[in-house]
This record gives structure tokens, C-alpha cells and sequence, in this order.
């Protein structure tokens, strides 16, 4: 509720000049005289409603913040749900430009070459540079030429998806 | 009855999150029983064929895919020539799915020239459509290493 709304609401009621009063109970008198008590009844009855009336507010508050809480969550629990299947950046194959290790021949992407170039290396008379230990096993040899060519023939993660 | 305007407001953030929730959540739905469960399903193969000219072929790196058809990748063996007899290598994750990356490599002496096969696909076809596979090469190779212009080529087998 407005602060100002709420001012206006502790502000007392206007008193009705006396003649408009007196013209109004003549105008409105009952037929029938009603006793004091039973008209106190009545009032009291009365400000019983108005003081419940009064007190709903608060409670319509109280559900309101905590629907707005309750909001919040659903709304971050869905954010969550959602964001974690936005579709990925895929690469549109192997053979994107990318920094590898099993990219032997540094041509920017790793294919059956890769694996070529490192089996003939091993079958040469020279040792092979270290830099083609992509298994890391401290020795160059024939898992990492099977290290190159299943990289080489890595299929995204796309092509396995169900169609 | 007074409501305040945050209640409402929150009532109606609620209402469309929730509503937004059961949008996103995966819908299952209801299965006809007289519907049959899979279309009936035959086993083939199809040849791929590289051919270098006559430059001798030692490495080869082709893709697969299933264009046309419910294929499914279900084994890959090696080719006719000796030096590309053993099964080449290939993801074992694209099988049962429809596309796939075949490569092989040797550094046998002797290599094929020409016009030869290198692996055979077998293939599970539901229906009776029948399939069309794409080859496209990736990449082929001398016995130096260096890329040769070549061509690739897939062919149904004949069914026995």
C-alpha cells in the first residue's frame, strides 16, 4: 500500500455539520425504537468485521511475498534447468583449425597424415622427438600412433546423437 | 476482495515459470498399441572403393553418412589389398548411429595403385527404402606422406 493512502487512512472522519446530521437521523429514524443496547451490540459487532477487514491486508502481503519468493526460486530453477541445454558452439568436423597435440605435422588438424607421419618416424633410422609423446607414457611408440589415428577419426559428439 | 499488486505480480511470475517449466520438461508421449514398435530391419553391406591412380595409395581418411534411409553403422573391416587388409581405424561411438570417419595407413612396401577397395561397411537398414551413403574423402596419401588427388566411391553389395 501507498504511505500516502496509508495517512489518509489514520486521518479522522470529517464531522457532518450538525443541521445535515439532524436532517439525516430524522430522515433515516427507525419506526420502530431500538434499545441503546442492542444498537451497541450492533456497533461493537460492527468494529469486530472492520478490525478482521483491516487485519487481511497483512496477510495478503505475507502471500504475496512469499508467492514472489516462491517465484524467484521456480524462476532460478528453470534458468537452471534451461541454460545447461543451450546448444553448444559444435565443431563442424575434425578437421577444424585447432591446437593439439596429436596435430603432428602442425597443419592446423588432425587426420590419418598425423598418424602416418609419426609410424614412418618410428620405422626411420632417427629417434623421434619427444614432442610426439602424446600418451605421455615417457616413450614414443605405437599407442601414440593409435592415440593420432582414433583422434583422427574422433566423430562429434553430434553424430552420435539419435535421430 | 483487496488484493496488493505485489501479490498479484508474484501470483502471475509464479504461474509463468511454472508453466514454462512443464514447457521444457521432456514430453513422453502416449504409444498407440496398435502401433508397431520398429519397422522391420535387414542387414547389408556396402564397399568403399579409393582410387589413386597410379600413384600407390598408402594412407586414406574418408566420412560415411547415411543420406537417405534409417541406417544404422553396425562393422567395418579392411579392404582386398594386403596392405589395407586389417580393419582401419574408426570411432567405435559412431556405430549404430548413421555417419561415420574410416582412416588407415601403411608402410608396406607394396600398396595398391588404382582403383581399390579398402573397407567394408555393414550396415542394419530398417524398411524397406533403400539406403543412400555418402563418401566424401577426407584425405589420401602416398608412401612419402603426401597428399595425392584421389577419388572415393561407395557401392551397395549385392545381396546374397
Amino acid at each position: 500500500m501507498n504511505p500516502a493512502d496509508e495517512d489518509v487512512d489514520r486521518m479522522p472522519e470529517p464531522a457532518l455539520p450538525k443541521a445535515l446530521g439532524d436532517e439525516l437521523r430524522r430522515l433515516y429514524a427507525s419506526p420502530i425504537p431500538v434499545p441503546r443496547a442492542v444498537d451497541e451490540r450492533v456497533l461493537a459487532e460492527a468494529r469486530r468485521r472492520l478490525a478482521r477487514a483491516e487485519a487481511r491486508p497483512r496477510l495478503v502481503r505475507w502471500v504475496g511475498r512469499v508467492s514472489a519468493t516462491v517465484a524467484a526460486a521456480a524462476a532460478v530453477l528453470l534458468a537452471l534447468r534451461i541454460l545447461p541445454q543451450q546448444p553448444q558452439a559444435l565443431p563442424p568436423g575434425p578437421q577444424i583449425a585447432r591446437v593439439r597435440a596429436e596435430d603432428l605435422d602442425g597443419n592446423g588438424r588432425v587426420d590419418i597424415l598425423d598418424a602416418f607421419l609419426l609410424a614412418r618416424r618410428l620405422r626411420g633410422p632417427e629417434p623421434c622427438d619427444r614432442s610426439f609423446d602424446v600418451t605421455g607414457d615417457g616413450v614414443v611408440d605405437g599407442k601414440d600412433v593409435d592415440r593420432v589415428a582414433g583422434a583422427a577419426v574422433e566423430v562429434p559428439a553430434d553424430w552420435t546423437r539419435d535421430r | 476482495m483487496k488484493r496488493s499488486p505485489q501479490a498479484l505480480v508474484a501470483c502471475l511470475l509464479l504461474v509463468l515459470a511454472l508453466r514454462a517449466l512443464l514447457e521444457t520438461a521432456p514430453h513422453v508421449a502416449a504409444q498407440d498399441p496398435g502401433t508397431p514398435v520398429a519397422a522391420a530391419a535387414r542387414f547389408g553391406a556396402v564397399n568403399v572403393f579409393v582410387d589413386a591412380g597410379t600413384q600407390p595409395l598408402a594412407a586414406y581418411q574418408f566420412e560415411l553418412a547415411a543420406e537417405r534411409g534409417r541406417v544404422q553403422i553396425v562393422g567395418v573391416e579392411g579392404g582386398e589389398h594386403a596392405a589395407f587388409h586389417e580393419a582401419p581405424y574408426y570411432d567405435p561411438r559412431a556405430l549404430q548411429h548413421g555417419r561415420i570417419l574410416i582412416a588407415a595407413f601403411s608402410t608396406a612396401a607394396e600398396l595398391p595403385r588404382g582403383k581399390t577397395r579398402v573397407a567394408r561397411v555393414h550396415l542394419r537398414i530398417e524398411g524397406d527404402a533403400r539406403p543412400e551413403l555418402v563418401v566424401k574423402l577426407r584425405v589420401a596419401a602416398t608412401a612419402d606422406g603426401k597428399e595425392v588427388t584421389a577419388t572415393a566411391q561407395v557401392v551397395e553389395e549385392e545381396r546374397k
